[in-house]
Order: C-alpha cells, then structure tokens, then sequence
C-alpha cells in the first residue's frame, strides 16, 4: 500500500516506513538512543531528498525523546540546571547549524559534508564503545573514571554549581558541548545522543544516572528548534512521513525495551558499537568508492 | 472498456462535417490529475483523427524548472563536487511518443525550431570553457530525468486503428511535479508539420495533500508549530501509554 508525501513529493510504501520507524524503535528501546544516525541514511537511501530526510527526522525524534524523557523524570533521573546550560548553548549551535546547512547545499558539498561527519563521529564514537564493551566483556579493569574529575572542566573560569550532579564546573563546557552538538544535529538531522553521552560522561564528568534523561531533557528542544527552522527556512518537515515514522517507532520501542532487558548492558553496547561501525563503513565506502554516476542532479530553487 | 468507449466517442465526433478540415483532431482522457496520498502515478490516454497521411508525434511538456548539474571528482581520495552547469528553463516532464522514430519522420533542423526531442531542451551556457563539456553535463542531465521516469520517449508508440484514427498512452509517474503540462499532437506529412494542436493538463495535489504543502508553504512558523506540537503530544502518549509496562 502506498502513500503519497506532501512535501517529499513521492509515493512511498506505508509498511517500508512504518517498519524503518519500527526498527529505530527497536534501537531506541533497546540501547536508549535516538535512532537518527540509522534513519537518516536510510530514508536518503529509500529516494526521500536528503533535506526532506534531515528535517523530518529531526522532528520525529521530538517524540522519542520526550517518551523516554517521560519514563527518566518520573525516575528523577534528570539534571535540569545542567540541561538548560547545555540548551543555551545548543539553541545557538543548532540555530547556526541550519544556517550552515543552508549555505553548504547551496555550493553543493552537503552530501559529501553529511558524509564526512558521519563516517568521522560514528567511527570515532563507535571504535570507543567497541573497545570498552569488550575491555568490559573480557573482564579486563577498566579506565579509572572518577565522575566529577575532569580537569579541563575545573580549570576554566565561571564556575557553577550543579547540586543534582554533584559538579562544580566551569559553565562554559557545557555551553561549549551543546552548541557544538546542535550544529551536528541540524547537519546530520540525528537527535546528538550519540555525541552527548559520552561529553557529559568523559568531559563534563556527571554521573551516569543523571545523563541518559538530562540529555532527552535538551534534545527535546534542540529537535524542536531544528524543525522549526527547518519548517521557515527550506519548508522540507514532511508531517504524513515524520507521522508515520512515529507510529512505527512507538511500537518498536516496545519490543526493543523488552529485548534491551533481557540482554546483559556489555554485550548489548557492543551490539550497537558494531551497528554504528558499520553504517560508518558503509558511508565511508560511498566516499572513497568511485560512484556508479560521477553527475548528480538537482533543481534549482532560485 | 475505456477503449472502446473511446473509439465510439471518436467515431462520433470526428464524423462532424465541420471538423473535416482540421489536419489534426486529438483530445485526452483526462485533463485533470489530482495527486492525493493514494496517488501512484497514473496514465493518461490520448485518441485522435489525422485528415490525411502523415505521422503523429506526441509531446507532452511538464511545467519549466531550473537544474544544476553537478560532477564529482576524485580529490585526495574522496569524490567531491567539483565542476557544475546550470539550466535555466527547462521542462520537468517530457514524454515524446510517435508513429515513427523521429529520425524517419523530419529533420533536425525542424526538430530543433519546434522543441521536439529531448535533444533540443537544454541550451549550451555561453561560457566557453564550459560549451565544451555541454554534452556530457546534457546526457547526465537526461540520463538523470530518465532515470526518474520524468522523461520518456516512446517511437513507434501512436498506434493507428483504421486509417485516421490514432491513439497513444502516456504514463505520469507518482514524481511529477503539480503544475500546468501540455500535450502536442503534430501531424507532419514529407519532412513539414502540416498540422498541430495542443491541450493543456493540470496536475494538481488534491486532499490532505493539497492542505498539508500549502500549510507547510503559507504559514511555514504554524506548520513547524503543528509539527513539534504533534510529536510532542505523540510521544507523552507513548510514554504515558507504555510507561507503565517498562
């Protein structure tokens, strides 16, 4: 069964998406992450024009956030004073971020940029979790990691406390983390989970507890900012795909929840580590490889 | 079904004495496509009378839009964008069909004055240094629209049924861009377009459709609004919904 997209201007088939949001559900559930660095690439790969793919999964990420928030605030599992740090920062990242993307597609180079960060940041992010899921599976010592000592966060100035997280840091990593993290999610249109977790751990030192919903608390408004500017300035959010992305995704999650569950959180790590590599790979294959058609094209808006 | 209805119809209007003088009498089965969220690309049939011996060549025309195309090139490992062109004006949708190949039917020169073939849509830039790699930058051009099923051609594809009447199909994929697109129908005899008509055909995005990219292009601040309102609300349902279970 087919379903024509308003602003994608397409047919698609209902099954294919709902089932493309039902597996980033899956993930969702299973490893508490976003699911946009899969989406993404796969909606751009299904024919969805890539600025269509980037602002729609921008805002069907809204949804997933907030129904994990939900479930981690209910927990108390949320650093408010820290998410909003890392929201003032994002705001100013994510808003530039748009603007970037819009001066890249105009020369362009979007697609290889897209490419380059992807293949960049997921590699990097997901060799790391490699390594630590096994240093942790072959019950290897891990790293000392002591949660509130990292000393560039001390060593700048303008101090803050932040009691829920038990820090006394300078403000401006937070700001710093977030802005940059919102100018990738208005590039890559993923909800920057990815990069998030790890800064908050490693850099900002907080504790593991607080940084799963603290980072949902500020993805929820960087996505909403990113689909709004995306909704002024490229009109490219398509609400039937983002709808239908959504629907399938709820459903996955449910199942991925209850997978994650039964799985032990090493192996469960390195099952994502291997996924996020290999959609690196894959990326990184388009970039090096010579392409099937050296031309592409596009319409020309002005 | 349709066809025989279409026949009869034909049969019936063309046998009007007044309309004996045309050259060439031709309508379509549809004036109106209308893209709702069932749409899937869709067909048109096209029947007409030719007074006269002399081949048929259909051209259906979507509306202009402006291209660029881009060529990549392998830079220190990684292929990147390096050169482009830009067309200006050019059809989004062109469908030739025809009782003969083109080749057979006129020639080139003629072809080029009345825009028939997808040879004669792209206009060369002025820049020199550019002129010279026009053809491979038009071929990705065409390969591209082909590929997209927006551009298609069709010899040997206007059937005759007895000896004046003619029919034809022409396939809209679910692509297309809405707008006005018009068909042509010539009758050209000895190398001359002894007679040529046209029809208009809208395409227009109809129901939830229609609604959603006007919203989307009218009020785009509403729009982003509804959207983030909209997963927003999805996503405490799901987690209200769920939550309990986890």
């Amino acid at each position: 069964m087919n379903v024509y997209l308003p602003i994608a201007e397409m047919s698609v088939n209902i099954f294919l998406i709902l089932g493309l949001g039902g597996v980033t559900g899956v993930l969702s559930g299973m490893f508490g992450v976003g699911g946009g660095f899969l989406l993404t690439p796969l909606l751009i790969f299904i024919g969805v024009p890539p600025s269509v793919s980037v602002a729609t999964v921008a805002n069907q990420i809204i949804a997933s956030s907030v129904s994990g928030f939900v479930a981690h605030w209910r927990r108390e599992n949320v650093d408010f004073k820290m998410g909003w740090y890392l929201l003032g920062g994002g705001m100013v990242g994510s808003s530039l971020g748009v603007l970037l993307f819009r001066w890249l597609k105009q020369l362009g180079t979007i697609d290889v940029v897209i490419s380059v960060v992807y293949v960049t940041f997921l590699g990097v992010i997901g060799s790391m979790m490699a390594a630590e899921a096994a240093r942790s599976i072959m019950k290897m010592p891990k790293k000392a990691h002591v949660a509130g000592k990292v000393p560039l966060a001390q060593r700048l100035p303008c101090k803050v406390e932040f009691p829920k997280s038990k820090l006394h840091i300078s403000a401006i990593m937070p700001i710093a983390i977030g802005m940059f993290v919102g100018l990738m999610v208005s590039i890559m249109g993923i909800g920057g989970g990815f990069f998030l977790i790890p800064a908050m751990i490693y850099l900002l030192g907080m504790p593991t507890s607080v940084v799963i919903g603290t980072s949902l608390f500020q993805i929820i408004f960087i996505t909403a900012n990113v689909t709004m500017w995306q909704a002024i300035t490229t009109q490219t959010v398509d609400i039937l795909l983002a709808a239908l992305l959504l629907s399938g995704s709820v459903i996955g999650a449910q199942f991925g929840t209850r997978i994650g569950s039964k799985l032990p959180a090493d192996y469960l790590r390195m099952l994502l580590a291997v996924l996020v590599l290999g959609v690196a790979i894959k990326l990184a294959f388009g970039l090096f490889t010579t392409p099937d058609d050296v031309f592409s094209v596009s319409i020309l808006d002005d | 079904m349709i066809r025989w209805l279409a026949v009869l119809w034909l049969v019936t209007f063309f046998s009007a004495p007044a309309l004996a003088a045309m050259p060439v009498v031709a309508d379509v089965s549809n004036y109106h496509i209308e893209i709702d969220s069932r749409f899937n690309g869709t067909r048109i049939f096209l029947f007409g009378a030719r007074n006269g011996n002399g081949d048929i060549v259909v051209i259906v025309r979507g509306p202009n839009q402006n291209y660029i195309v881009r060529k990549k090139e392998s830079m220190a490992g990684i292929w990147l964008n390096r050169s482009r062109m830009k067309f200006y004006n050019v059809p989004s949708f062109y469908a030739v069909a025809s009782s003969k190949p083109l080749e057979d039917i006129m020639q080139t020169g003629l072809f080029e004055r009345l825009g028939i073939g997808q040879k004669t849509l792209l206009q060369p830039p002025p820049n020199i240094r550019l002129k010279n790699s026009f053809e491979e930058f038009e071929s990705a051009y065409l390969r591209f629209q082909k590929g997209q099923k927006l551009y298609s051609s069709a010899p040997e594809q206007v059937n005759f049924m007895a000896q004046t009447l003619f029919k034809t199909v022409i396939e809209f994929p679910d692509n297309i861009p809405p707008g006005t697109y018009t068909a042509e129908i010539y009758l050209v005899s000895d190398g001359e377009v002894v007679g040529m008509q046209s029809t208009p055909i809208s395409v227009v995005k109809g129901g939830l459709d229609a609604v959603l990219f006007q919203f989307a292009h009218q009020y785009p601040a509403m729009y982003g609004i509804t959207a983030i309102f909209l997963a927003l609300f999805a996503g405490w349902g799901a987690g209200r919904l769920f939550g309990k279970y986890n």
